[in-house]
C-alpha cells in the first residue's frame, strides 16, 4: 500500500483544497506545502526501509486491473527509481515553498497543478506496467503543460505548445511500440501482459525490436533532451514560471533517463549495445555543444536551460558505457542536476521576482545589495561546473571514468564541456553579481527568511553528496549490476565486430 | 612589457576566448534557431499550409459536398466494377 500511499498523497491533497479552500489563499497554500511535505517525510521513511544489496523491486504492490488485456496494478521501487522518487518529492517542497509569494493570478490552479504533476512524476517512477507508465507518463504532461502556458513568461503560449507537442510525438511513438512489444510477446508464445518485468525476460530481437527500441529511444531522447531534438527546452524553461523551470529540469528530463534504463535497455539490451556507439556521440556533441549554447546566451534562465542539454549530455553518456562507474555516475549525476539546476533555476527566480528581467546586461553588482543570495548562487554555480566537494563533481568524475574505459576520445571531449561549463557559469556570475553595480538594484532587499529555507535543502544535498556519496551509491550497486548483466551476453558477442573496431579505434590514442 | 605580462591576457582574448564566444554566437544564430529550430518551425508551417490548401473545400453548402459524394461513389463504383 505505500507506493499507492505515496503515489497519490499529493492528489489527495489538491483534491482537499478544491473543495473546502476554494477563496482562502493562506490555507491552500499552506495544505499544498503540507502534502508535499508529508510525501517527502514518507518518500525518506520508504527509503530507510529500502534494503539496498539486491536488484529486486520492493514494496511490490500487484493487482489485476483490466485483466482481459493484461493489465494490472503494479508497482515496485528499486535504487535508481528510489533516488528520483526522493528527488522528486524533495524538489516539489523546494518549488512550492518557491513560488509561494511570486503567483498572485489563479492561485488555487497553480498549487493543485503542482500536486497533480507531483503524483504524475510519482507514478512514472513505480510502474512496474507499461500502461500504468504511459497512463503517468501522459497524464503529468496536462499540468505542466498549464504551469508553462498560464503562468509562464511573455511567449508562454508559444512555449507551452511547442513543449507539449514535442513530447507528444514522442509518446505516441512509444506507445505505437509499447503495443508491438505487447503484441509480440503474446504471439510468442507469452500471456498477453503489459508487465514491464515479464517483458523484460522476454529478450526481443530481429527487426521488430530495432524499430521499437528506435520508437522508444526517441520518445526519451526528446525528454532527455538529447541532441538534436532539445529546442523545446530553452523555450519551456526561459518562459515556464520558476516552480515549472524547477520541475521540468529537475525532475521530467530525468524521466527520458529512466524510461531508457527500463525500456531501451530492459527490453532490448542487444540493440542497446548496437546503438552504444551513437548514443555516445550523439551525448557528447549535446555536452559541447549545450555548452558553447550557454556560454552566448544573453538570458540567464536560457544559459541554465541550455547548461542542462550539456549536462543531461554527460547522464546519457555515462548510461550507454555499460560499466559499472559509468551508469552509478549517470543515475547520481540525475539527482544532481536535479538539485543544482533546480537550485539555480530558484536563485534566477528570486532575482526575477525582485528585477523583473532575466537579462544578465541588466545585473551588475547584485552581490552588494544581496549578499546572502550571492554566497547561495555561488554554492550552487560551484556546484554546477564541478567542483570537488559538491555533488556535481563526484557524478562527472564517475561518467568520465566510466566513459574513459569505454572509448578515450569521448572522455577528452566530455571535458572540453566540463571547461566549458567553468566558463559560462563563472562568466554569468561575474557579469550579474560583481562588476559595475546597476543603481536601480541597489535598494534591493536580500533574500528572506523563506528564500533561505527554500534553499537550505537543496544546499545540504549538494555537500551531503559531494563528501560522502557512498549513502546514495550504496542505492546503486546492484541496480547497476543488474543492467551490466542485462547487456553482458552482447558486449561480448560485439567484442569482435565493427563496434569492437570502432572502439578500440577511438580508444587507441 | 613586462609590467602588462607580456600581452599575454590579451592575446588569450583576442584568440582562443574570442573565437569560442563568436563561434558560439554564430552557431547559435546560424545553426541552433535557423537549422534545428528551422526545421521545427517549417514542420509547423508544412501542416498550417496543408490546412489552408484544403480549406476552401469546406463550404458550407450542401450542393457541394452532395456533388463530392456522387463523385467519390462513380470511382468506387467503376473501380470496383471495371477492375
Amino acid at each position: 500500500m505505500s507506493l499507492t500511499i505515496l503515489t497519490f498523497l499529493p492528489v489527495a491533497g489538491a483534491l482537499v483544497m478544491l473543495v473546502f479552500m476554494r477563496k482562502r489563499p493562506s490555507a491552500y497554500k499552506t495544505t499544498a506545502l503540507v502534502t508535499s511535505i508529508f510525501t517527502l517525510a514518507l518518500a525518506i521513511y520508504l527509503a530507510t526501509q529500502f534494503r539496498a544489496d539486491t536488484a529486486d523491486f520492493q514494496f511490490v504492490e500487484n493487482v489485476s486491473w483490466i485483466s482481459s488485456l493484461g493489465i494490472s496494478y503494479h508497482l515496485g521501487v528499486d535504487g535508481i527509481s528510489l533516488l528520483l522518487i526522493l528527488l522528486t518529492t524533495l524538489l516539489s517542497v523546494v518549488a512550492i515553498l518557491g513560488s509561494w509569494n511570486s503567483i498572485t493570478d489563479r492561485g488555487l490552479a497553480f498549487f493543485i497543478s503542482l500536486l497533480v504533476l507531483e503524483t504524475g512524476m510519482l507514478g512514472v517512477f513505480v510502474s512496474l506496467d507499461l500502461f500504468l507508465f504511459y497512463m503517468f507518463w501522459e497524464i503529468q504532461l496536462i499540468p505542466m503543460y498549464f504551469i508553462i502556458g498560464l503562468w509562464g513568461g511573455a511567449r508562454r503560449v508559444y512555449a507551452a505548445i511547442k513543449f507539449f507537442l514535442f513530447t507528444f510525438v514522442g509518446s505516441v511513438l512509444m506507445l505505437v511500440a509499447i503495443l508491438a512489444v505487447v503484441w509480440s510477446y503474446s504471439k510468442h508464445g507469452g500471456p498477453l501482459t503489459f508487465d514491464i518485468l515479464a517483458l523484460q525476460k522476454a529478450g526481443f530481437s530481429g527487426t521488430l525490436a530495432i524499430w521499437a527500441f528506435a520508437a522508444f529511444f526517441l520518445a526519451f531522447a526528446i525528454k532527455v533532451p538529447m541532441f538534436p531534438v532539445h529546442t523545446w527546452l530553452p523555450d519551456a524553461h526561459t518562459e515556464a514560471p520558476t516552480a515549472g523551470s524547477v520541475i521540468l529540469a529537475g525532475v521530467l528530463l530525468k524521466m527520458g533517463v529512466y524510461g531508457m534504463i527500463r525500456f531501451c535497455i530492459g527490453f532490448f539490451p542487444e540493440v542497446a549495445v548496437k546503438a552504444m556507439m551513437p548514443v555516445l556521440i550523439l551525448s557528447a556533441i549535446a555536452v559541447v555543444y549545450g555548452a558553447a549554447m550557454s556560454l552566448v546566451q544573453p538570458d540567464m534562465k536560457r544559459l541554465v536551460a541550455y547548461s542542462s542539454v550539456s549536462h543531461m549530455g554527460f547522464v546519457t553518456a555515462g548510461l550507454f558505457t555499460f560499466n559499472q562507474q559509468g551508469i552509478e555516475g549517470s543515475v547520481l549525476q540525475m539527482i544532481n542536476h536535479g538539485i543544482l539546476t533546480g537550485a539555480l533555476f530558484m536563485m534566477v527566480g528570486f532575482f526575477y521576482d525582485r528585477t523583473h528581467t532575466r537579462l544578465i546586461k541588466d545585473y551588475g553588482g547584485m552581490a552588494r545589495p544581496m549578499p546572502v543570495a550571492a554566497a547561495f548562487f555561488s554554492l550552487f554555480v560551484l556546484g554546477s561546473l564541478g567542483l570537488p566537494g559538491l555533488n556535481g563533481f563526484v557524478g562527472e568524475f564517475l561518467i568520465l571514468i566510466g566513459v574513459f574505459q569505454y572509448a578515450k576520445v569521448f572522455a577528452v571531449i566530455a571535458s572540453i564541456g566540463v571547461v566549458l561549463g567553468a566558463a559560462y557559469l563563472l562568466w554569468m556570475y561575474q557579469r550579474t553579481m560583481f562588476q559595475q553595480a546597476n543603481e536601480k538594484w541597489l535598494s534591493l532587499k536580500d533574500l528572506s527568511a523563506r528564500e533561505i529555507i527554500t534553499l537550505v535543502p537543496l544546499v545540504g544535498m549538494a555537500i551531503w553528496i559531494g563528501l560522502y556519496p557512498h549513502t546514495f551509491l550504496n542505492l546503486l550497486h546492484a541496480p547497476a549490476q543488474n543492467i551490466i548483466s542485462q547487456v553482458q551476453p552482447y558486449l561480448a558477442e560485439h567484442g569482435n565486430s565493427l563496434l569492437g573496431l570502432a572502439s578500440s579505434f577511438f580508444g587507441g590514442f | 612589457m613586462v609590467y602588462n605580462k607580456f600581452y599575454m591576457d590579451e592575446f588569450y582574448a583576442a584568440t582562443v576566448v574570442r573565437v569560442t564566444v563568436d563561434g558560439s554566437r554564430w552557431v547559435w544564430h546560424r545553426f541552433d534557431e535557423a537549422v534545428i529550430d528551422g526545421a521545427v518551425h517549417g514542420t509547423a508551417w508544412l501542416w498550417q499550409s496543408a490546412g489552408r490548401a484544403v480549406r476552401p473545400l469546406q463550404t458550407g453548402k450542401v450542393q457541394n459536398y452532395l456533388l463530392g459524394m456522387f463523385l467519390g461513389l462513380f470511382v468506387v463504383v467503376t473501380v470496383v466494377v471495371f477492375l
